[in-house]
């Protein structure tokens, strides 16, 4: 194939290694799973759309991650503002508190699959059913006969073992 | 968070805004906590990166996600507990009939969303198509052998899934062994249409999709039973659509992030050979490796292997499409009551619900064949 690589391949191949990053960005300054979806892909076009102008070596996450930023506000205006789940200085201030966690995403996916892969198996098909299928708590109720506030709760407290076992990992990581 | 009462209620309400079960009030009400309090903060942001990479870990990547099924499955009916216990009973997706009668097919997000995207629009905006991300003549016999893929041809492939006992480790390679011989059911497919009929001569049974997008699966020669569009699990569509070699994905994914190569072909018989190894490294699982054996005059995919890692059985699994005929078939042969001999039962959504959503659950259980085969 070809020697060196062209610059396309590289913003491609930056963009695929920001992608988890970006996401993550994204869905911190928007509720809705769908609509940070929407936005990251907007997000994704614009990114394509000025592919040109990137130089490489420069630095693509500080550039990429001011793109979805504005992108989400463009989003929540477009929203307006009685649907605004957060104001402008909120979403400045959890996107600063998202940036400070995006370098070690990385080392948070693998102490993820690890801590996943101890969770007992019901749990592990509530997670599946929420995410690999996308059910609604009501649904899952449905299919596993149970109240749906007792699912709420199941879920709620997988999600908080999961962030336990995950910081516990990094921090036996970080002193080791 | 200041109380360990209003730290739980919290987090709690953060749980629920996460997935959007919040109403405007308790949102309101999360908002002047993130507000006021940085751990609260810190606290949502960990739960929402957390969503993120549970997101991308779990969820299904379209065809990709489902070939990972069907290495965990086999076949029909025999799929693994925890998707016996989502088949009739969950409750049907949201997907519209209008979204699955489009000729287009769907966002294939997470994985192949953006990156069709991008190819898309590297060619739209930028004007320089696929050239540069590999080999122009592997890439344009690639697109060709879709494009040819799409015509309305009735062609029949021998379907073989393979999967390793375990995990060679350290990724994709040769070490991996196979734990069983791969079972071959053969697939008849005419653009979205498919059916796959039975091998065992002693228990007949055969499933596909029509026009309209309805599942049906014929059991025995005189019962089946129907599924309609809106009715369809999520994973069960998107079987379907591995079934009926959606190409335009599978090879979307495969032009993106893959590194393209010739192989010798079989002069003799007329194929070229290309090689897709996934070109980025990548934690999570999928696509590794794919194998297209194209005609090299009529550009017809011959056989078409995709090798797939699967973390959550830490297996590797591959499925084998091998062409065995291109033929015309009659269009019943697509429909369910072309696989029944009067008189026949058919149960649908109005007729006799219960007793379809029984049978279905009872199909799909593993059964003891299943253990006794592995």
């Amino acid at each position: 194939m070809s020697g060196e690589p062209p610059s396309l391949e590289i913003f491609v191949r930056e963009l695929t290694c920001h992608q988890t990053r970006l996401r993550g960005l994204v869905r911190c300054l928007l509720f809705d799973r769908k609509q940070a979806e929407d936005v990251l892909q907007d997000t994704n076009v614009v990114l394509l759309r000025k592919a040109a102008e990137y130089q490489p070596g420069t630095d693509f996450w500080a550039w990429a991650s001011q793109v979805a930023r504005y992108q989400v506000l463009t989003h929540a205006k477009r929203l307006g503002r009685e649907r605004l789940v957060f104001d402008e200085e909120l979403m400045e201030s959890l996107a600063a508190e998202s940036q400070l966690r995006a370098a070690s995403l990385d080392q948070r996916r693998d102490a993820l699959l690890a801590c996943l892969e101890r969770l007992p198996a019901p749990q592990r098909q509530l997670l599946e059913m929420r995410y690999s299928l996308g059910q609604s708590m009501d649904q899952i109720a449905s299919t596993m006969s149970r109240p749906s506030g007792s699912v709420r709760q199941t879920l709620y407290r997988v999600r908080e073992a999961l962030l336990s076992c995950i910081e516990r990992r990094m921090v036996g990581e970080a002193s080791s | 968070m200041s109380s360990t009462p209003e730290r739980n209620d919290i987090r709690r309400m953060i749980g629920w805004a996460l997935d959007g079960e919040a109403n405007p009030a308790q949102l309101e009400q999360l908002r002047a906590w993130l507000r006021a309090d940085p751990a609260a903060r810190r606290h949502y942001v960990d739960l929402m990166l957390l969503d993120t990479l549970l997101t991308e870990e779990l969820a299904p990547e379209g065809v990709g996600g489902m070939i990972d099924l069907l290495g965990g499955a086999g076949h029909a009916g025999q799929l693994d507990t925890s998707e016996a216990s989502r088949l009739p009973v969950a409750p049907p997706t949201r997907q519209t009939t209008a979204q699955r009668q489009s000729s287009r097919p769907r966002r294939w997000w997470p994985t192949v969303g953006w990156a069709a995207a991008a190819v898309a629009l590297c060619a739209t905006f930028l004007g320089i198509g696929y050239v540069g991300l590999q080999e122009a003549s592997a890439e344009s016999l690639v697109k060709e052998t879709r494009r040819v893929h799409q015509l309305p041809l009735d062609r029949c492939y021998l379907v073989e899934v393979e999967r390793s006992r375990e995990g060679s480790g350290d990724g994709y390679g040769d070490s991996w062994i196979s734990a069983r011989s791969g079972r071959v059911d053969r697939l008849w497919t005419r653009g979205d249409r498919f059916f796959l009929e039975s091998s065992n001569n002693a228990y007949r049974w055969a499933w596909g999709r029509n026009e309209k997008g309805t599942v049906w699966l014929a059991y025995g020669r005189r019962q089946g039973l129907l599924l309609e569009v809106d009715e369809q699990p999520a994973w069960l569509t998107a079987w379907c659509d591995v079934l009926s070699m959606q190409l335009d994905s599978l090879l979307d994914d495969v032009l993106v992030n893959c590194q393209l190569t010739w192989e010798s072909g079989d002069a003799e018989a007329g194929t070229k050979v290309v090689r897709a190894v996934r070109r980025f490294h990548r934690r999570r699982a999928g696509l590794r490796e794919a194998r297209l054996e194209i005609d090299q005059e009529t550009k017809v995919l011959r056989r078409l292997t995709l090798v797939r890692w699967v973390a959550r059985t830490r297996q590797m699994v591959t499925v084998t499409y091998t062409l065995a005929a291109t033929e015309a078939q009659p269009d019943e042969r697509y429909e369910l009551s072309g696989h029944l001999e009067p008189p026949f039962t058919i149960l649908s959504n109005t007729t006799q619900p219960e007793r379809r959503d029984e049978i279905l659950t009872r199909l799909f259980k593993p059964s003891s064949r299943r253990s006794s085969s592995q």
